[in-house]
């Protein structure tokens, strides 16, 4: 399989402890793709799996046509800045401040100045609906709207695959309407942009009408 | 008996490998992000260098300046006052000893168990995984610019420490005993040679190279439980002082031959 392939990610009969066996899904290049899971554990590990940072007890994973644990590390850094990860609780990093959290993926890769990441960061916050101070610790802030720094962080990364992770998690209803509106403008600003929820609360469905929806029961997958 | 110490050897090796393959790595790390991530990487390395350097300066001084004022104290007590074994004396204590020594433990003390704390609980709140989700890898992000902030404060730390150590003898060999300065500056610059100076340089260098690389591995090696954190950090303290007496062991025997 290429790089070029329809499918964006592919599984193929994949395990994972007792939590689901034989799950066999595709995301499509340019869909907007619902994974529900049994649990929220399986939400996180799927994450993982795509990261590479886990493997499948069984069966055949794919991402952009390689098997992430089995590509050399640096072509598994390249792979990863290609995906936006939308974590469940922001996944922002305590030593650092909301601001820098925020701009460190554009900061490492340097193709940016300070001023064009300012006015860009500034911009991107706010549309992920992020109140708070900038210059303060993860610590200080509110659980939604560390989800919405995370959110921001990466919409900054300008990813072909964007992964939402309990998209729904910690946020009120309308907090949650906010979210996925941003979430389905950015899946459309660019062409071929891939969304992928992965969120083990029926509740994301009505709000992804268009979705293609993979459900994964515990022990099985429809 | 004997197989538990040739395990204990064994496990020693090892670990010594282990630290080793982190300072190399950080080396290469240091080379790689001149071309690639070069911004937020010198961040966390002048933040390394800030806490550990700087922060620490005001105590290494007040501890430098009381070491130089007991050693003369203790010199003129026992043979009364003799410029030439004053200076002789400080720079056998301060600079080839003293000085990289107990600059090292204070660093150990104040900054290692922070490193190895913080890369702890980063491990267990997946911070770790966060940053390498990212595409950054976490080696070169966290682990390299400590190791490199972490030695470069420990290599001035040193310097300030003899500087004020023989300022400290000084006053009280001035004040108390009326030495003069020129005395007292020619007693230490007569036995002062290149090879303590380069002697002094090498053990502050190994010393901050192998405390920073045996907290980080520490603080790394965590695994999913929060209890873990105070078990690696204490670890990490006891490894490094461990590291800096068997060192400091080598080097002056090395140094001799």
């Amino acid at each position: 399989m290429t790089d070029t392939a329809n499918d964006i990610i592919t599984a193929e009969k994949i395990a994972w402890n007792d939590l689901f066996n034989d799950a066999t899904f595709a995301v499509a290049r340019g869909s907007i793709t619902v994974i529900i899971t049994p649990k929220e554990e399986v939400d996180a590990w799927l994450v993982r799996l795509i990261l590479g940072f886990v493997e499948t007890d069984r069966g055949e994973f794919s991402i952009f046509g390689a098997k992430p644990t089995s590509l050399p590390e640096n072509r598994l850094y390249e792979l990863r800045q290609r995906i936006g990860i939308v974590y469940a609780n922001g996944g922002l990093i305590s030593n650092l401040k909301i601001w820098e959290n925020v701009t460190l993926p554009l900061s490492y890769k340097g193709r940016m100045n300070n001023a064009e990441m300012e006015t860009l960061g500034v911009q991107v916050l706010k549309r992920a609906g992020y109140q708070g101070k900038l210059m303060q610790l993860p610590g200080h802030t509110p659980f939604h709207q560390k989800k919405a720094a995370g959110f921001a962080r990466a919409m900054l990364m300008d990813p072909e695959l964007m992964v939402y992770e309990s998209p729904l998690l910690g946020l009120n209803q309308e907090e949650r309407r906010a979210f996925m509106a941003t979430a389905m403008q950015f899946h459309g600003e660019q062409e071929g942009r891939t969304s992928l929820f992965i969120s083990s609360n029926p509740e994301v469905l009505p709000m992804l009408k268009d979705a293609r929806v993979i459900t994964i029961n515990q022990g099985q997958q429809s | 008996m004997i197989t538990l110490l040739g395990a204990w050897i064994l496990k020693q090796l090892l670990t010594g490998m282990g630290l080793v393959e982190t300072v190399t790595h950080a080396f290469s790390n240091l080379l790689v992000t001149l071309h690639y991530g070069r911004r937020p990487i010198m961040a966390v390395l002048r933040k390394q260098i800030y806490f550990t350097g700087l922060e620490s300066l005001k105590i290494i001084v007040i501890i430098s300046l009381t070491i130089g004022i007991v050693i003369i104290t203790q010199i003129i007590s026992l043979v009364g006052t003799n410029e030439t074994l004053m200076g002789r004396v400080l720079v056998w204590l301060v600079i080839r000893e003293l000085g990289p020594v107990l600059t090292a433990i204070i660093v150990i003390a104040r900054s290692g168990t922070a490193i190895a704390t913080e890369l702890g609980y980063m491990k267990i709140n997946n911070e770790i995984e966060s940053i390498e989700a990212l595409g950054i890898p976490a080696e070169r992000y966290l682990i390299m610019p400590r190791v490199i902030g972490v030695t470069a404060s420990v290599v001035i730390l040193t310097i300030y420490f003899e500087i004020a150590a023989i300022l400290g003898g000084f006053i009280v060999a001035s004040l108390g005993w009326h030495v003069s300065f020129d005395k007292f500056a020619q007693s230490i610059f007569s036995i002062l040679t290149i090879k303590e100076l380069g002697m002094s340089f090498v053990k502050s260098l190994f010393f901050g190279l192998f405390l920073s690389a045996a907290c980080c591995r520490n603080g790394l090696g965590v695994g999913r439980s929060a209890t873990q954190i105070p078990q690696a950090a204490t670890k990490g303290v006891m490894q490094s002082l461990f590291l800096v007496f068997v060192l400091d062991g080598i080097i002056t025997l090395v140094s001799l031959l």
